[in-house]
């Protein structure tokens, strides 16, 4: 893909919480760029800043505990972090939406289901009877049969699959171009997981819409994503095509994720866990943050931050040891 | 909504059978005997006995509670020791400005507790929310018939803004009037609400639906109110219902602090003229004012929140 | 230890000290007039003025912290004890008994607290006593359906189990067990409940329904002082600012108690 494909580019963020102690800073010096029509996958363990990046990008940190230092995020060339909070208004919703984690408390209790689809559009210009019409034809467009009856239904009164179908439908409703999904799947069974990554597959195919998965189940990554970026301790610290990602990872983090995964662990009876813990993100590791789990670290790594490099077609790392790994191939 | 209120009302029968079994043996409390009180030691015995007939003392308690129960459904409340009139018609004439009383006091703390609990709980932890915290603490501490006297003190004789006491004739004088009294009744109240208001809206605002209304792109007020506040209505309401006795219990105090011709004034005034019936009466028309405001607070809560609405179904 | 914990804890000592120490210095006899020195404004020698019988208002005031503490106590006790025994025991034996007991608290409840003790002190004649009486006969229910829930959460716990099959009695385990752990509860509300109460005492004291005067209850006091607000505000203004500090100490008490054990259970 060249560069004209690219719709949503993240430079250089850098995102700090503020604490007693301090700013901590819990994204650092992130870049990625997502491109039309395709679904990019960002990977970590909670706490490693991965929602903290959508969050930025749409514009919906915690206030005023969060605060972005550093880095631009451009929306088809538009820098949203210098809008101010009308202009911003209008693009959330209306050119960049998001669909939250848990959908038991992501919906207004006290409202049907339709007046939430609804409110939001005449904020994006959709009014009157135009409106009534989107919302019915948004929820079937995320399967939600019945819509003209369901639409005054409560979420109290569906399933968790079926409200999860309702808060893509929110975000939906105003077809933007991008669809940020903070672990869309998290909080529900296996079998509807399924279903909504399907779902979101097809939508992704019907409307070409671009689509920044949040997860950190590497399996959703493998079913739905084109390409991946792997976070540890608020950095990037790998990215690539998900097929060589997963079959050649260039990370020793990466490396151990995998192995982690019951599904893509071929050939080993043993799961191989990550030994220790993700450090506290107010007191890092000097140099490579991943250093003191890192079954290959050397010296140096206690030196510099290993900056992300080229490790093959598009495909880059942040470690001193990369290519050494990439021979190493098991 | 109808069958709803048809069922609270069922749900009702037995605490209203409660209440006047309650206000019935209330009077037979009175040391000594009823007829000898109401008509002195200087009574002769066959008028005594006469009364005694008359009132139905001389039957079982069965059979006075089975009198009390059908005279009160015929609306008869009994006859005032002290005015002589029937206690009904005296209620009637003094319910009003009580209602009225009750309501403004409402309606004050309404207006107050919203916008001062939306600031504390949008500002954390800011001076504002310092401050209400505090009005709490001083707030429940404050005696409301010594608040009234200081504000009669304050806004009425030094700075004559308000008449010290009294009802008026027309709507706008009762508004004029009953201003420092509803005033004083809501300071008593405001604190609590705010406190329950403060505690429920900090929880919401934390919600994740909160951030799904932001990133939708509505503007700030509208993800507020719309989401915020109607959701922290619910609790809110809860405390403001069971508080409703203490508002009430304000409202007799008050009027006699400020010389309001309502119920709390006929109470205080019967129980020093040991003027039973119209006790019992007052007492028993209070309780059922609770009732009401129970039933009402049941009412919205159902019209507000879903849920209830689905378990109901 | 919260802050609202160490400055109630604090006011309240500072109004113990002056409630047994102020009497001895001011003196208790606070009834004898001196029509002479009637009506006097605050000064050097009567630093909260005289009253309209010419008696000291600071020396009333002062020995009235313990005519109001008093009326607190002896509200909020027997109302406690009375409380506790009853939604304890609906509680634990459950079926009629509880069903009664908590019926019996739904219907006190449909009445105003404050109309339905004074109906009671009505009926029994105005004074201290009667208003206890009635206070109790109306504030059992709050703490019995505290009891009652806080009871029906212990019912489950393990050591009540434990006890059960170790072959104790019911009354052993309820009086060995639950009351320590449910008391704790209990006493978090009856400091709250003691402001009330003792707003409850001179509210009575100023409609002359309970402490009679001339006692030196501040709600007495207030009500005589309303008479001459124009004149001597001094005379109604002291008594309510004393119950107001005490109200407070009261309130943060019951804050900072509060927080303070529910951090604790958090740990």
């Amino acid at each position: 893909m060249t560069g004209s494909g690219v719709l949503l580019s993240v430079e250089n963020l850098t995102t700090e919480y503020r604490t007693a102690g301090g700013g901590v800073p819990a994204v650092q010096d992130v870049s990625f760029q997502v491109h039309r029509g395709e679904i990019f996958g960002l990977v970590g363990e909670s706490g490693s800043g991965k929602s903290t990046v959508i969050r930025s990008i749409i514009g919906l940190l915690p206030k005023p505990a969060a605060r972005i230092t550093r880095g631009t995020v451009r929306l088809d060339g538009l820098d949203l972090i210098s809008l101010d909070p009308r202009e911003m208004r209008r693009i959330r919703g209306g050119r960049v939406a998001m669909v939250f984690q848990d959908p038991m408390t992501s919906l207004d209790p006290v409202l049907p289901i339709g007046d939430q689809i609804r409110e939001g559009l005449r904020y994006h210009g959709i009014t009157g009877r135009a409106a009534q019409a989107r919302v019915l034809e948004v929820m079937s467009l995320v399967g939600i049969p019945d819509a003209p009856r369901r639409q005054r239904a409560y979420p109290f009164e569906l399933s968790g699959g079926l409200r999860q179908r309702v808060a893509i439908a929110i975000a939906l409703a105003a077809s933007p171009q991008v669809l940020l999904a903070d672990e869309p799947t998290t909080a529900l069974d296996v079998t509807i997981q399924d279903q909504i990554l399907k779902l979101l597959l097809s939508l992704k195919e019907q409307l070409g819409m671009s689509v920044l998965l949040v997860t950190h189940d590497l399996g959703v990554v493998a079913q739905t994503c084109q390409r991946v970026a792997v976070m540890y301790a608020g950095r990037l610290v790998e990215i690539g095509p998900v097929t060589t990602v997963f079959s050649a990872p260039a990370h020793p983090y990466t490396r151990g994720l995998l192995a982690s995964l019951p599904g893509l662990a071929t050939g080993r009876t043993r799961l191989r866990a990550i030994p220790g813990s993700p450090p506290d993100l107010g007191s890092l590791p000097s140099g490579c943050a991943f250093r003191t789990r890192c079954p290959i670290a050397i010296e140096r790594c206690a030196e510099v931050v290993p900056p992300l490099e080229d490790h093959g077609t598009d495909h880059l790392t942040a470690c001193l040891r990369h290519q050494e790994l990439g021979q190493t191939d098991d | 909504m109808l069958g709803f209120i048809a069922r609270r009302l069922l749900l009702l029968i037995p605490v209203a059978i409660g209440v006047t079994l309650f206000t019935f043996f209330l009077v037979r409390l009175i040391p000594g005997d009823p007829a000898q009180n109401m008509l002195g030691v200087h009574a002769t015995p066959e008028l005594l006995a006469q009364l005694r007939a008359r009132l139905g003392l001389d039957r079982p308690l069965p059979a006075q509670y089975f009198i009390f129960i059908s005279q009160l459904l015929h609306g008869d409340l009994g006859t005032s020791y002290y005015f002589g009139q029937p206690v009904l018609s005296l209620v009637a004439e003094r319910v009003t400005p009580t209602i009225f009383l009750l309501a403004y006091s409402a309606l004050i703390t309404t207006v107050v507790s919203f916008p001062a609990a939306i600031l504390a709980a949008l500002r954390r932890d800011s001076f504002w929310d310092q401050a209400v915290r505090f009005t709490f603490v001083f707030g429940i501490s404050l005696p409301s018939y010594w608040l009234g006297i200081v504000l009669i003190l304050l806004l009425a004789v030094a700075v004559p803004l308000f008449p010290v006491g009294g009802y008026g004739t027309t709507f706008l004088e009762h508004l004029w009037y009953l201003f420092l009294p509803a005033l004083t009744i809501a300071l008593g109240v405001i604190p609590i609400v705010l406190r329950a208001l403060r505690g429920s809206l900090i929880e919401v605002l934390q919600a994740d639906f909160m951030d799904t209304a932001r990133s939708k792109g509505l503007p700030p007020h509208v993800v507020l109110l719309r989401h915020g506040v109607r959701n922290a209505l619910l609790p809110a309401i809860t405390v403001l219902a069971v508080n409703v006795g203490w508002l009430i219990g304000g409202t007799v105090i008050i009027e006699n602090v400020f010389a309001i011709p309502g119920l709390g004034q006929l109470m205080i005034f019967a129980v020093s003229a040991r003027d039973y019936p119209t006790v019992q009466a007052v007492t028993l028309v209070f309780a059922v004012l609770v009732v009401v405001v129970y039933l009402v607070a049941d009412a919205t809560y159902f019209a507000l929140d879903p849920r209830v609405r689905g378990q109901l179904r | 230890m919260p802050g609202s914990l160490i400055a109630g804890t604090a006011l309240l000592l500072a109004v113990l000290v002056v409630a047994i120490l102020g009497p001895l210095v001011l003196g208790t006899d606070v009834t004898t007039l001196h029509l002479e020195d009637a009506l006097l404004p605050p000064s050097s020698a009567h630093l909260m003025g005289t009253d309209n019988f010419g008696r000291d208002v600071l020396a009333r005031v002062v020995n009235g912290a313990l005519v109001d503490l008093q009326i607190g106590f002896f509200s909020v006790v027997p109302a406690l004890c009375i409380g506790m025994l009853i939604g304890g025991l609906a509680a634990y034996y459950g079926g009629w008994a509880d069903v009664l007991a908590m019926r019996l608290a739904d219907i006190v409840v449909a009445f105003p607290f404050f109309v339905l003790v004074i109906a009671i002190v009505a009926v029994l004649g105005p004074g201290l006593t009667n208003m206890y009486i009635a206070v109790a006969a109306v504030g059992w229910t709050a703490y019995a359906r505290l009891v009652r829930s806080e009871v029906l959460v212990a019912k489950q716990a393990e050591y009540v189990d434990a006890a059960r099959a170790l072959g104790y009695s019911d009354r052993r385990i309820i009086l060995r067990h639950l009351v320590p752990n449910v008391g704790v509860q209990a006493l978090i509300f009856a400091t709250s409940d003691f402001v009330l109460d003792i707003l409850l005492g001179s509210s009575l004291g100023f409609l002359g329904l309970g402490a009679q005067p001339p006692a030196p209850e501040w709600g007495v006091m207030i009500a005589d002082g309303r008479n001459f607000i124009t004149q001597a505000p001094w005379i109604s203004t002291f008594p309510g600012l004393a119950i107001v500090v005490i109200g407070i100490a009261f309130s943060l008490l019951g804050d900072g108690l509060a927080d303070y054990l529910r951090v604790e259970e958090r740990r």
